[in-house]
């Protein structure tokens, strides 16, 4: 019985670990990479010249390679574009970023509101780049 | 054998009747293939797109081929195609459309397809940060039932542009094709994003009056051309042509007619007005646009308070008192002022710090409710048409004038007072001559008002003007440009200054002020300009017009150079 529940344990942290992908990553896989980050315009990649981005991560699944069709890949490139809004909104509880980010993720906008509040309250969260944060945001809407 | 013979029989008999020629010279397939109405070619360079190996400029050879393979059950065609088929479905009635969606696995699959409520045309408003953005953007939305409209699919279309290029291969490459252009599909937060809250441009979405049939169509279409690209000419071929040519597949009236040398992206709204195929437009005001709307509307008390912390970096959160709506708009404020800054700024940095205290207080504070404030705008249509010609008077001659795209600052539009103008040309009619007398290459002012929270340098206002014209029967090529401010003194009533820098190709360089008075009372605007250059008299122009429309104009001109000219006369704008 004891062997058991080992394994299924091993199993569960496996699993997890397995989900808990890093969203620099994913965003890499779709095309879209960390400069997200680092370049206000790069989210402005679409106006009347596309920037080159290499595989252009398509929202209809069409282009994009399979790690960009699930919807934890969804949720990290809604973070990665768009941090600076979800992070305000989410602060001021309401906004619709919070409540696309809420129904992409399968969670309330109160929980996701809760466990960033910890993140925002942490001693580090000055020091964080914007990666690290959207890091942290995605991990809460991705488990 | 017998049943073979019956069935060709009967599909020669059911098709028989339909005039396969005149189908394939049919508005709807020529608008499938892309079909060029001045080359006689489709736009479409990817060989792959067509089934048959002349498909490019034959429409009818590409029709017979779209047949035999419904006939030869070619799926691997047929899935390729449902928007021809789908057409073709309504023409010829063996052809059952039904049976194909149900074979072609990854089409029925496919997410884009599905759940679609409705498809909206979106106007981009122009934006002076990137040349190819100056004449504004479309591109299409298909809005999803039950689902947040971030989450709305957008079909974009423009060019692919390399790793690396230069400005004078940009401006080359972009107006004579040298880019690839292609259709692209994302979610409108990316566009939202982009557009409103770093580009700072207005959106205006035009829901389209479509039935199921024609909303499946377009939206097959783009399957049809997922792979397929062109060539990107930024003049004539760019996205607005683009989004035209979507329509036209479904539209009575010709969406694409008159592109020969120039299509504007706001061509196709005008089109869309004329054919009536709108049913909704609603105005997505930039992220500037509401931050500064949402300021207005504070109380004095609180717009003092905002004002002080954010004017004074070592003022203490506690003066905002746990008041959410202060809290709210100044993480806003930070957002939009934050959009364009270089990350490693000092200024970047600091702000950056004092956010993050604002986040930690505000979360602790109950949720915010939903805004129910719409700020309102005039369609994008109310704007005079962008070219226009006109015929005006003075005592001694006639002048005419044409400019293939003006926004004026007295024709109507948005732009409060801005003008942006590519080549303006006159000519002069006197007696028995025609002669060339000015051409404005470029004139673009750019008022920007002052807004409270901004510095004084951060709303400077700007203009520019390059120009060719006679100055005592000798052409003069100059540059003259200016910086300066201008402030709203009435609710129509704007005054601007501005310092100005005069060069010319002969060598002359003068450095001189200017003042001006901007009125705008809807259909009659008014525009006072004064200045005096070095060892010169002080001059002046007047321009008044009185829109009847957003086709036709009377106006007056006043002008003070060495004497006081006066010109009336007519404008049409197309």
């Amino acid at each position: 019985m004891k062997k058991i529940i080992l394994a299924s344990a091993a199993c569960l942290l496996l699993a997890s670990q397995a989900q808990a992908r890093d969203l620099g990553n994913i965003l890499k896989e779709c095309g879209i990479g960390a400069a997200i980050f680092n370049d206000n315009r790069t989210a402005a990649a679409i106006s009347n010249l596309i920037w080159d981005l290499g595989t252009t991560a398509t929202s209809s699944d069409m282009s994009s390679p399979e790690e960009c069709k699930g919807s934890s890949a969804k949720v990290a490139i809604l973070i990665g574009s768009s941090y600076n809004k979800l992070e305000t909104e989410i602060a001021q509880g309401n906004g619709k970023y919070l409540k696309t980010l809420a129904t992409l993720s399968n969670k309330s906008t109160t929980e996701i509101r809760n466990k960033f509040a910890k993140v925002i309250a942490s001693k580090d969260f000055d020091k964080l780049s914007k990666e690290e944060k959207a890091q942290k945001l995605y991990d809460i809407a991705s488990k | 054998m017998r049943l073979i013979i019956f069935s060709i029989f009967l599909i020669s008999s059911l098709y028989s009747n339909v005039n396969l020629k005149s189908l394939s010279n049919n508005k709807s397939w020529l608008s499938l293939l892309h079909y060029n109405p001045y080359s006689k070619t489709s736009d479409i360079i990817s060989k792959n797109f067509f089934i048959d190996k002349n498909g490019n400029i034959d429409p009818y050879q590409e029709l017979n081929a779209t047949i035999k393979a419904y006939n030869n059950r070619n799926y691997k065609i047929i899935c390729n195609y449902p928007a021809r088929y789908l057409w073709l479905s309504k023409k010829i009635k063996y052809i059952n459309f039904k049976k194909i969606i149900n074979s072609c696995k990854h089409l029925k699959n496919w997410r884009l397809a599905k759940d679609i409520d409705s498809i909206s045309i979106i106007f981009v408003s122009g934006f002076l940060g990137n040349p190819a953005s100056t004449f504004g953007h479309s591109f299409i939305k298909i809005n999803k039932k039950n689902q947040n409209s971030l989450l709305d699919n957008t079909i974009s279309f423009g060019a692919k542009l390399p790793k690396k290029y230069t400005m004078v291969s940009y401006i080359v490459n972009g107006l004579f094709g040298g880019y690839r252009g292609r259709y692209t599909d994302e979610y409108y937060y990316m566009n939202d994003i982009a557009y409103s809250n770093q580009d700072f441009r207005d959106m205006w979405e035009y829901k389209l009056k479509l039935n199921n049939f024609q909303k499946r169509l377009l939206v097959y279409h783009f399957w049809e051309l997922r792979k397929s690209q062109f060539r990107y000419y930024f003049l004539n071929r760019n996205c607005g042509y683009r989004v035209s040519e979507f329509i036209n597949i479904i539209s009575k009236d010709n969406f694409i007619s008159k592109s020969l040398i120039w299509y504007a992206p706001i061509d196709t709204f005008y089109r869309l007005d004329n054919a009536n195929l709108t049913y909704k437009v609603i105005y997505h005001p930039s992220l500037e646009k509401i931050v500064k709307n949402r300021y207005y509307r504070l109380s004095k008390k609180n717009q003092k308070i905002i004002k002080k912390f954010i004017k004074d970096k070592n003022s203490s959160i506690e003066i905002l008192s746990n008041n959410t709506k202060l809290y709210d708009y100044i993480l806003d404020y930070y957002n939009y002022l934050m959009e364009n800054m270089d990350k490693n700024d000092k200024d970047y940095k600091e702000l950056s710090k004092r956010k993050n205290k604002l986040l930690l207080q505000r979360i602790k504070l109950p949720k915010s409710k939903e805004s129910n404030i719409i700020l309102k705008e005039k369609d994008i249509t109310y704007s005079s048409y962008p070219s226009y010609l006109s015929l005006s008077f003075n005592k001694n001659s006639v002048y005419l004038n044409y400019s293939p795209y003006s926004n004026e600052d007295i024709s109507l539009n948005l732009l409060n007072g801005d003008i942006f103008k590519v080549l303006d040309i006159e000519l002069k009619i006197s007696k028995r001559s025609l002669k060339l007398y000015r051409i404005d290459y470029v004139n673009i002012r750019k008022l920007t008002d002052s807004f409270d929270l901004k510095k004084f340098y951060e709303t400077y206002s700007w203009r520019l003007l390059v120009s060719t014209s006679k100055d005592n029967n000798r052409f003069n090529t100059y540059l003259d440009a200016g910086i300066g401010y201008s402030w709203k003194i009435f609710n129509n009533t704007k005054l601007f200054s501005f310092v100005n820098l005069y060069v010319d190709t002969n060598k002359k360089i003068k450095l001189y002020p200017s003042l001006g008075l901007y009125f705008d009372f809807d259909k009659l605007k008014t525009s006072i300009n004064i200045y005096k250059k070095s060892h010169e008299k002080i001059k002046y122009n007047v321009n008044m017009q009185y829109n009847f429309n957003n086709k036709e104009a009377l106006y007056l001109k006043i002008t003070k150079d060495n004497k006081i000219k006066t010109y009336i006369g007519l404008k049409w704008y197309f």
